[in-house]
């Protein structure tokens, strides 16, 4: 069986790290490229912390393009991302020194070139916001149809966590993620809430440092790290968000999916970034239908496979069978 | 124990009838006034309705009075079909002599507010257009009232909206407003009442064989209409019996700006504002999570007890 293709864009990020573990470790998955995109901290910073990756597991050979600095409207507000992940963005592990450098190129250009060239469909996964992923759907729209789905970490499908309505990667550029769900790409999303379904446990990272592999030290000081700044936020289990999106990848079975109209808010007081997810079958007596016509003026459509449900047990197994590889 | 000075806000409404059939059978609470807004239906319907309610209940010195005849910044738009054609779905009561008073609901609420020197509570199971205007017309009206209890918001899904609630929704500014009062809320939304769903040949199985024989045939032919949990009830047997539900504090926000969300309560379950600050409310909330089927029906049994005559 032939793998399959994968990018992966993102701000790494504690859970990012372990996202590319398991694409690392997956013998489905060929890593295309890694591209990197302002978030948790700044995209000089998510850029050098993906190289120093890639490198300890001497996987240079995979290219990385830094994408964009700042969101589409406003500058990278950082407060949030410096809290959950330090100022690094990946603050805890020490990674060795090296002289892998991103390619001379710009994120949305090598993914570009990527999807131009693979006779494949490629899988899109990205786990920050969505700032390269707009501009890619910008600049170059006749590329959409080579992508074969979007796997992404982002959105909420009821409460959020950097605002009570509005979860972080969506939030940071809302106009991205606005651009990307109207796209016309099949899109799963990995919600905050579906992602806290997939959290670990204490016995979970407890068990990662029986693991003598690289993966497995990785792991433990990643989850040094953010164990502590998930406890800052009363968590007594670890949202390694960013993994389901490739763990769906490897293992669709873990996750359920509705097939519904998701819409990204850009307006409101208190709900600008929300993806605003429909979970009803019926709405004020009417169907969905009706029911957008009449109050939103535009058809229902299902745009979104939002992941409802996930399975713990076997996130937390398909984890640390790749960290076991690693 | 001295009763709890209340007033009841209301727009009846299937679920607003045993919403004040419950709360007018607990010695918790002295109603010190019902008040009407549109909502279920227009204000003329759920006013005469509330005659009517007033006088099968058999109500004396309560007052009542009439609200807004419009939210405070949109028209009245009452949604098909929910509380049927007469608004207690097709049933029609007599309102009799029953007479209203001669102010309009938010002076009433202020008067009372002022009588009870900061012991009243106020149980709106409405849209909170009558409450809105009575904080915007009376600055000095939020050091008065000791409490609000509201049925609306959720901390999930919505009925108006993929995410907004009914009474919310229909005038989610006055509800921003009194969000934003200080005021202790207790919220009971969509997301608490599955636990409490109750059908018609279940509610009769909790009548007493002396029940006063209109109440009960008004009762059970206005639960005809009804196919979900009656809301309101739910929220007025939660204060009765705070055991009745799960509860947390958070903060709750409204959304009034976007067309997309309009209308939502954001409840901060997750304590975001806590850790990473945040505009909107400074004051927690009291919010139900989930609630105990088996203490409603008994609560219902109990409150039929009451409505032999």
């Amino acid at each position: 069986m032939s793998k399959i293709p994968v990018i992966i864009d993102c701000d790494p990020g504690h859970d990012d790290v372990f996202a590319i573990m398991l694409a690392l470790a997956s013998d489905k998955i060929d890593i295309k490229a890694i591209t990197t995109t302002c978030g948790n901290s700044t995209v000089e910073n998510t850029t050098q912390n993906a190289l120093n990756v890639l490198n300890y597991f001497g996987r240079g050979d995979i290219p990385v393009a830094m994408g964009c600095a700042d969101p589409m409207l406003f500058p990278l507000d950082r407060s949030a991302g410096k809290k959950v992940h330090g100022e690094s963005g990946l603050e805890g592990p020490v990674f060795p020194t090296h002289n892998l450098k991103p390619v001379d190129m710009k994120a949305v250009d090598l993914i570009a070139k990527i999807l131009r060239e693979s006779e494949d469909k490629v899988v899109i996964a990205p786990l920050g916001p969505l700032c390269n992923i707009a501009l890619l759907f910008i600049c170059y729209p006749e590329l959409k149809e080579k992508i074969a789905y979007i796997t992404l970490m982002g959105g909420n499908t009821y409460g959020g966590n950097v605002t009570p309505s509005a979860e972080y990667n969506i939030w940071v550029d809302p106009e991205s993620a606005y651009v990307v769900f109207e796209g016309g790409v099949p899109i799963i999303m990995h919600s905050i809430n579906s992602t806290n379904m997939a959290s670990v446990d204490d016995a979970t990272v407890e068990s990662w440092k029986q693991i003598d592999t690289k993966g497995g030290k990785l792991a433990v000081e990643l989850m040094d790290f953010y164990t502590i700044s998930s406890k800052a936020r009363n968590k007594k289990t670890y949202n390694i968000c960013d993994a389901n999106a490739i763990a769906y990848i490897i293992d669709p079975s873990l996750y359920e999916i509705l097939y519904t109209d998701v819409e990204v808010d850009l307006v409101g007081e208190h709900t600008r970034g929300r993806t605003v997810t429909e979970l009803r079958t019926r709405a004020n007596g009417m169907d969905l239908e009706s029911y957008y016509q009449k109050y939103l003026h535009r058809h229902y459509r299902k745009n979104c496979g939002a992941v409802i449900n996930a399975d713990a047990e076997g996130f937390a197994k398909l984890v640390t069978e790749s960290l076991k590889k690693l | 124990m001295s009763r709890i000075p209340v007033v009841f806000d209301s727009d009846p409404g299937i679920d607003d009838f045993f919403a004040w059939m419950l709360l007018n059978s607990s010695d918790k609470y002295d109603i010190r006034a019902v008040t009407t807004v549109p909502g279920n239906n227009t204000l003329e319907t759920v006013t005469r309705n509330a005659r009517g309610i007033y006088r099968l209940f058999r109500m004396s010195g309560t007052r009542l009075a009439a609200g807004a005849s419009t939210h405070m910044l949109k028209p009245v738009d009452v949604p098909p079909g929910a509380h049927g054609p007469t608004g207690l779905g097709t049933v029609e009561l007599d309102p009799g002599d029953v007479k209203l008073d001669e102010k309009k609901a938010w002076d009433v609420i202020y008067e009372e507010a002022v009588k009870a020197k900061g012991e009243l509570e106020i149980i709106a199971v409405g849209p909170l257009t009558n409450l809105g205007i009575a904080f915007f017309k009376y600055a000095d009206l939020k050091k008065l009232v000791k409490r609000i209890v509201i049925m609306g918001g959720s901390t999930t899904q919505g009925n108006m909206g993929p995410f907004g609630e009914a009474n919310i929704c229909h005038d989610s500014h006055a509800a921003d407003i009194v969000f934003k009062t200080g005021i202790p809320i207790v919220m009971v939304g969509l997301n608490a009442l599955p636990p409490c769903a109750m059908e018609g040949d279940q509610m009769e199985e909790l009548m007493p064989e002396n029940i006063n024989p209109e109440v009960k045939d008004v009762c059970l032919r206005i639960m005809q209409s009804r196919h979900y949990p009656l809301c309101d009830a739910v929220t007025v047997a939660a204060v009765l019996d705070e055991n009745l539900a799960q509860w947390v504090d958070c903060y709750v926000d409204i959304e009034t700006r976007s067309p997309l969300t309009t209308g939502i309560t954001i409840c901060d379950l997750a304590g975001s504002k806590d850790y990473f600050g945040g505009d909107g409310a400074r004051q927690k909330c009291k919010v139900a999570i989930t609630t105990d089927g088996k203490l409603y029906y008994d609560m219902f049994r109990e409150m039929f007890k009451k409505y032999c005559w």
